[in-house]
């Protein structure tokens, strides 16, 4: 499972940095052996898992047994939080092309999409059952000063 | 013998660092690396052919650590030491210069590195056989001997597990054969006395980066009248006297033997690293290995598996080990991680004895004069922390 998440992560470093790259193709061929339901023979996962675990020992040998233990059930967890994580953001993305704010159509809170990072109208939250304005535009002044 | 004082030659340990992985190179002291400087800084040129200051220097200074190295393996002459890029390279020299012939049999031990294990499978292929004995077993390796066992290639101290053999007895046996010698020396030259005529060993190799000296430099050591009689193996510039378009004569051993411009800077700083373990002394480095190779095997003797001589004093400077149900990676990767213990994880190039004992490998403790108690204490404890992970 580990492998899928270094997957993920060495893809995207690998678009900046050459060093990068052979991992990528290491935890593709594992995670390609997975699917199949064959065995990661880069030996990859143990790698990744030894050293989160070495990591976590340095702080702590009794958590490290945890997650030592456990480091399946974790990788699944971040696994599933991964794709939640990008399910999310894919529907975040579909909103924007298409209602232009990430947050579904008549939404004007706060869109991390929007390039110009600003409030359309105000950023919102509810307290005591009452709409109240806590957030309100950016701050034109420090935007002026920035431009050339 | 005092490691603290040791430890300050060398630039890296002082970041904190456990390297405990000196079977496959050795840190070296600021000695040597300003003596590699030396030659980069003051007199980079070459040697042999050039009649210019800087070239006569380069002469000297290469004759200089040729002698320091045939004082400190007692050779007869300085010409019997040949400058290879190590052990492995000095092998294979001896495997393709020697005049084996089809039925002619090489015999090695169970326990060699794949250095000492490959070059002779290649001769397979010429006719040559290639026999293995248990390593150690004097009664195995005596009865494997017959006329036409030709040379004996075996290690003296293995890398696997730090066990020796006993090779005085064994050259004894190999010459009333009428067999040559050739001892693999990587693992035994760093960490003991080697006196090559009180053994009356053939050939000896060894490398300069176990032993404190820089990396792509080694040594064969080789009887003259037989350096004499073999042909060389990489032939070329600096190995010979005269050519003509059809035909060459071979220069004296050792020019013979070293063909292209030689890796000055590491024939020099291997001199250097050669005066430093002397001023430090053979003996005191072994005692001072055996000790820490005692309480590691006191400490975790029953936790682990140990690989080879339950005692110490037969493991020397190696503590190899296996803990239940992990991956010997997995062991070496969390050390590094965690506590930055440097060890070594795997079949340590000897493949072949791992198979034949169903092992996947090991973890390797291997030590050195600059390794102190502090750093065995730091291993313990973090080994007894992987242990309570399986
Ligand atoms: C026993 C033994 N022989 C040969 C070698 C090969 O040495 P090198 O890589 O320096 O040629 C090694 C290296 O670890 C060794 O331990």
């Amino acid at each position: 499972m580990i492998c899928i998440i270094a997957l993920v992560i060495f893809s995207i470093l690998a678009i900046f940095s050459a060093s990068h790259r052979p991992l990528a193709k290491e935890a593709f061929e594992c995670v390609f052996l997975r699917m199949t339901l064959r065995k990661c023979r880069t030996g990859l996962d143990t790698r990744l898992k030894s050293k989160v675990v070495g990591k976590i020992m340095q702080k702590s040998p009794k958590i490290a047994k945890v997650v030592y233990k456990n480091f399946e059930i974790f990788s699944w967890i971040l696994v599933l939080v991964m794709i939640g994580s990008l399910m999310y953001s894919a529907y975040g993305v579909y909103n924007y092309v298409s209602y232009g704010n990430c947050n579904g159509p008549g939404s004007n809170n706060f869109c991390i999409y929007d390039a110009a990072g600003e409030l359309k109208s105000g950023l919102f939250t509810e307290c005591n059952g009452q709409k109240e304005e806590i957030l309100y535009s950016v701050d034109k002044s420090s935007k002026v000063q920035n431009e050339p | 013998m005092n490691p603290e004082q040791i430890r300050k030659d060398f630039p890296v340990l002082s970041k904190g660092i456990i390297y405990l992985d000196n079977a496959c190179q050795t840190l070296r002291p600021i000695q040597v690396i300003e003596k590699i400087n030396e030659y980069y800084n003051e007199y980079p040129a070459c040697g042999g052919r050039s009649y210019h200051k800087l070239g006569k220097k380069v002469d000297e200074q290469v004759n200089n650590a040729r002698k320091i190295l045939q004082k400190f393996f007692n050779a007869k002459k300085p010409q019997e030491i040949i400058f290879t890029r190590n052990t492995t390279e000095s092998i294979n020299l001896i495997a393709n210069s020697l005049d084996l012939k089809e039925g002619d049999t090489v015999l090695s031990s169970d326990k060699e590195h794949n250095s000492n294990l490959v070059p002779w499978q290649m001769l397979v292929k010429k006719g040559i056989k290639h026999e293995i004995f248990e390593f150690g077993n004097i009664e195995d390796f005596k009865s494997k001997l017959n006329p036409n066992v030709k040379l004996i290639a075996t290690l003296q101290t293995s890398n696997l597990d730090g066990t020796s053999q006993p090779i005085s007895e064994m050259i004894k046996l190999a010459h009333s054969n009428g067999s040559l010698v050739l001892l693999d020396g990587a693992q035994s030259a760093p960490h003991r006395a080697i006196d090559v005529q009180k053994l009356d060993v053939d050939f000896f190799a060894c490398s300069g980066h176990k032993m404190m000296g820089p990396s792509g430099i080694g040594m064969l050591y080789g009887k003259y009248h037989l350096l004499e009689q073999i042909k060389p193996f990489i032939v070329g510039g600096e190995t010979i006297e005269e050519s003509t378009y059809e035909t060459c004569t071979f220069l004296k051993p050792p020019e013979k033997f070293e063909a292209g411009l030689q890796h000055y800077a590491g024939i020099i700083g291997f001199g250097e690293a050669i005066k430093y373990l002397s001023k430090i002394g053979m003996e005191n480095i072994r005692k001072h290995e055996i000790g820490l190779n005692k309480r590691l095997t006191e400490a975790l003797g029953d936790k682990v598996d140990i690989v080879g001589h339950k005692e110490p004093e037969k493991r020397g400077s190696i503590f190899s080990f296996n803990i239940k149900g992990m991956d010997p990676h997995e062991v070496a990767i969390i050390l590094d991680n965690s506590l930055d213990i440097a060890v070594r994880s795997g079949a340590h190039c000897c493949h072949s004895w791992f198979n034949k004992h169903n092992m996947k490998g090991s973890v390797r403790i291997s030590l050195f004069a600059y390794n102190t108690k502090e750093d065995i204490e730091k291993a313990i404890t973090a080994i007894e922390n992987i242990i309570s992970l399986a």
